[in-house]
């Protein structure tokens, strides 16, 4: 059985786990441009006025927040509106077995030696 | 307003395609639009539920994540099928059951962020009043991202132990992800068991609404997924829980 030899340093986006281990407020803000898929910077500082006190950001605390991250790669910013960036989840690499039987090409296999 | 509405439990075999798709074609039976997508990549079958054979299926979720085709294209129109007077529509949209195309997911994986924008835009491109979202079960990035977008999630259970303790992991998450509504639903209890009391135990442990306590039934054992129960049999108290799990949903 093989695995795919692919650090997460080498890609860049959020995970839908990662959702788990941010703070409260960048949780809020992160789920929340999640159901509305993309948000304007006023759109947003309207809407977490309307969080909760533990989960409200000021305009200075959002601004540092959206930079943060964008520089982590988890949020674009396309023209004026901002969009959550997700990483391709990484699949476990199935046995030999199961390529058999589903008779497709196993891609962690070595190639073939030639005699 | 648009709902969306994930159906999650932690274990299998606790009865989340079959809630689902009652619930679905219930709500349908009141007028409403309801899409069901089934996110069960590595192990879809609700569209045995709605009659949808290999071959009926013209595109699935696979090639919505693959770039093959618009969701939209993937969803399939299952109300005629259901054989009732039905006001509303229910669409399927389902995830491939050919071996080489689970394999190319298990492979390949897939960008959550299209999943996301396949659910709103289901809403958006059907005019939906609700999507329903049939889970894998247990913990995974599938279901996080479902539960993240979800307006309202119902955890299933089963009397049983193992699903007592891994619904505590799946409720203490839910919550982390701020769902707004969460129901519990306990499935396939004896009919020895105290009903009303199971309710109140799980309320008091879970700290969480119980939208229905369902009784084991030989008759949905012996339909065996092979159709949608409410229709079958409409006077069934599990019908009628049913109903009650839809309108605790949609609350």
């Amino acid at each position: 059985m093989g695995r795919t030899a692919r650090s997460r340093a080498e890609e860049v986006g959020i995970t839908p786990l990662d959702l788990l281990d941010l703070p409260l407020p960048l949780r809020k803000l992160l789920i929340l441009l999640l159901r509305r898929r993309e948000m304007s910077y006023e759109e947003l500082q309207a809407a977490t006025t309307q969080f909760g006190p533990e989960e409200r950001l000021n305009s200075t605390e959002l601004e540092a927040a959206l930079a943060g991250l964008m520089e982590r790669g988890w949020l674009l910013r396309q023209g004026e509106h901002y969009r959550v960036h997700f990483r391709r989840l990484d699949r476990h690499i199935p046995a030999e077995s199961l390529w058999r039987t589903v008779e497709q090409p196993n891609p962690t296999a070595p190639p073939p030696i030639d005699d | 307003m648009s709902k969306i509405i994930s159906i999650h439990s932690f274990r299998g075999g606790t009865g989340k395609s079959n809630t689902t798709a009652n619930v679905a074609t219930l709500l349908a039976m009141e007028g409403k639009r309801v899409g069901v997508i089934d996110t069960d990549i590595q192990s879809p079958g609700i569209h045995v539920l709605f009659g949808l054979t290999e071959e009926d299926m013209r595109h699935s979720l696979n090639d919505y994540l693959w770039g093959k085709c618009d969701i939209k294209q993937a969803a399939h129109d299952v109300t005629a099928s259901l054989r009732a007077a039905i006001p509303g529509k229910v669409f399927l949209i389902p995830a491939s059951i050919k071996a080489g195309e689970i394999a190319r997911v298990l492979r390949e994986g897939y960008d959550p962020g299209l999943l996301n924008d396949g659910f709103q835009d289901l809403v958006e491109d059907l005019s939906l009043d609700v999507l329903m979202i049939d889970t894998h079960p247990g913990l995974n990035e599938e279901t996080l991202l479902s539960i993240a977008i979800s307006d309202a999630l119902a955890v299933i259970l089963r009397p049983d132990q193992q699903d007592y303790q891994g619904t505590g992991v799946t409720v203490e998450v839910a919550r982390k992800l701020g769902v707004p509504r969460m129901v519990l639903v306990v499935n396939k209890v004896p009919s020895s068991f105290d009903f009303e009391r199971i309710r109140a135990q799980m309320k008091q442990i879970y700290n969480c609404d119980v939208a229905g306590v369902m009784p084991h039934s030989d008759e949905m054992m012996t339909l065996a997924s092979a159709g949608i129960f409410a229709l079958r049999y409409p006077e069934h108290p599990v019908t009628q829980t049913l109903k009650e799990i839809a309108a605790q949903l949609m609350a």
